[in-house]
């Protein structure tokens, strides 16, 4: 009983030890972080030599943009409810971004497999599949811009999920007339103000485009709007133009947050994910390890 | 040597096996196998291709068999998650033979999902299963 006791306080100790200063730094963090978003708010846009618009950290800085509310669609009932949103989520962006999901014109099968995923959130990109459109944005943890204008290219770094990266082709190119559909398609930008404008062709049906299962076929045509309202603000709307699975194309989008300070890290997805469904596929048959190839 | 031979099975090995690719598009669009049968003993195998042209469904069954046959009526009910396939085949002597498939899609998440119900052939009515490749 004694012995229960006194392992009772070591452990209580080492905890305090442990936990306190991660509090204190966490709590420090935090409070700086609100000192240089305040700070951040009134600095100018950041611009490229030539002029555009810089996605970019400034110069001699870092930092990342972050997600806000990441749904593409505003749900009116509990159907129509992620399940990891059913507890309350009220936030629902700028108004007129994102559609209700009655206003989304969905074919029917596209709806209906729409509500089933609300309810079975296998997502591709939780099992380190690369994801395309929303979802190359509403990654967890940030997500990086490098704009290169001596290649007329920019690319869009994630730091979650597939931890990868999709190259956008600044330079006028057309879309190649015919090419293998891949995870993030074929994307081709040009500048617009403080907006970048992107089309986006040739994205395979393997992922989600976002991380509520909005369905999309082969015929699916995106068209990405990045603009920068102000230093910490981004504001990203996409649309989406697929008749394979909509009778219409229809807009949505989501606010952004640069956050000062931040930047990647190395994430390996693969590390301790314990779904084997869509990472090698078999639903929950056995991988047969006795095999030289590994699955 | 024994590397060499060992390496070059691997590379074999994986050009022959197929890869699993999850479907995340049209539930229905893809590769199906399994079989049909109006007994539980006797079965054939089959083969369902089928394709999503932006509203309209469409395929084969057993292509480039002597059994096979086009799907010319394909029809989703997304409410209940049905399918109603109809192609046309020839017999034996050529003469024109309708099939009817009716089925259920189950486990519509995952890449191995599942149709069956009632297949029939000409006069002959069975059931089936079919798993997504």
């Amino acid at each position: 009983m004694r012995r229960q006791h006194r392992v009772g306080a070591v452990l209580a100790a080492g905890a305090f030890l442990v936990l306190t200063p991660m509090l204190t730094q966490s709590a420090f963090a935090q409070a700086a972080g609100q000192g240089a978003n305040a700070k951040d708010a009134n600095r100018p846009i950041p611009r490229l030599p030539d002029g555009n618009v810089s996605f970019e950290a400034p110069p001699g800085e870092k930092g990342v943009w972050n997600r806000q509310d990441y749904r593409p669609f505003i749900p009116t009932n509990v159907e129509e409810t992620a399940l990891r949103d059913r507890g309350g989520n009220n936030d629902d962006g700028p108004p007129g971004l994102k559609p209700k999901v009655s206003e989304v014109p969905f074919q029917p099968w596209a709806k209906a497999l729409f509500l089933y995923r609300q309810t079975h959130e296998i997502e591709p990109y939780g099992r380190c599949k690369p994801a395309g459109g929303f979802r190359n944005m509403a990654t967890p943890y940030g997500t990086e811009f490098v704009q290169v204008p001596e290649q007329q290219r920019m690319y869009i770094f994630q730091t979650g999920g597939p931890h990868s990266f999709r190259p956008i082709y600044m330079d006028g190119r057309p879309h190649p007339k015919e090419s293998d559909p891949s995870y993030y398609g074929h994307s081709v930008g040009r500048y617009e103000g403080d907006s970048i404008i992107v089309d986006t062709v040739g994205i395979n049906e393997r992922g989600w485009i976002d991380a509520y299962g909005t369905p999309t076929t082969k015929h699916l045509h995106l068209v990405e709007k990045w603009t920068r309202l102000d230093f910490k603000t981004l504001r990203y709307e996409i649309t989406i133009d697929d008749p394979g699975a909509y009778t219409a194309p229809f807009t949505t989008g989501m606010l952004m947050t640069y956050q000062p300070g931040r930047e990647m890290f190395e994430f390996v997805c693969q590390d301790g994910n314990l779904a084997q469904e869509l990472m090698i596929g078999g639903g929950n048959t056995k991988i047969d390890r006795t095999s030289p190839i590994v699955p | 040597m024994r590397a060499r031979i060992f390496c070059v099975v691997g590379i074999l090995m994986s050009l022959l096996t197929p890869a699993a690719v999850a479907q995340q598009g049209h539930p229905l669009v893809g590769v199906w196998s399994g079989d049909w049968g109006p007994t539980p003993t006797e079965r054939h195998p089959v083969v369902v291709e089928m394709l999503w042209q932006n509203t309209t469904l469409s395929g084969n069954i057993n292509p480039g068999e002597p059994d096979a046959a086009v799907i010319k009526v394909g029809r989703l009910d997304s409410s209940k998650w049905t399918v109603h396939l109809e192609g046309e085949a020839k017999d034996e002597s050529g003469k024109p033979l309708l099939i009817v498939v009716d089925g259920q899609l189950d486990n519509l998440g995952s890449s191995k999902r599942t149709l069956s119900g009632t297949w029939t052939r000409g006069g002959t009515k069975g059931t089936f299963k079919l798993t997504r490749e």
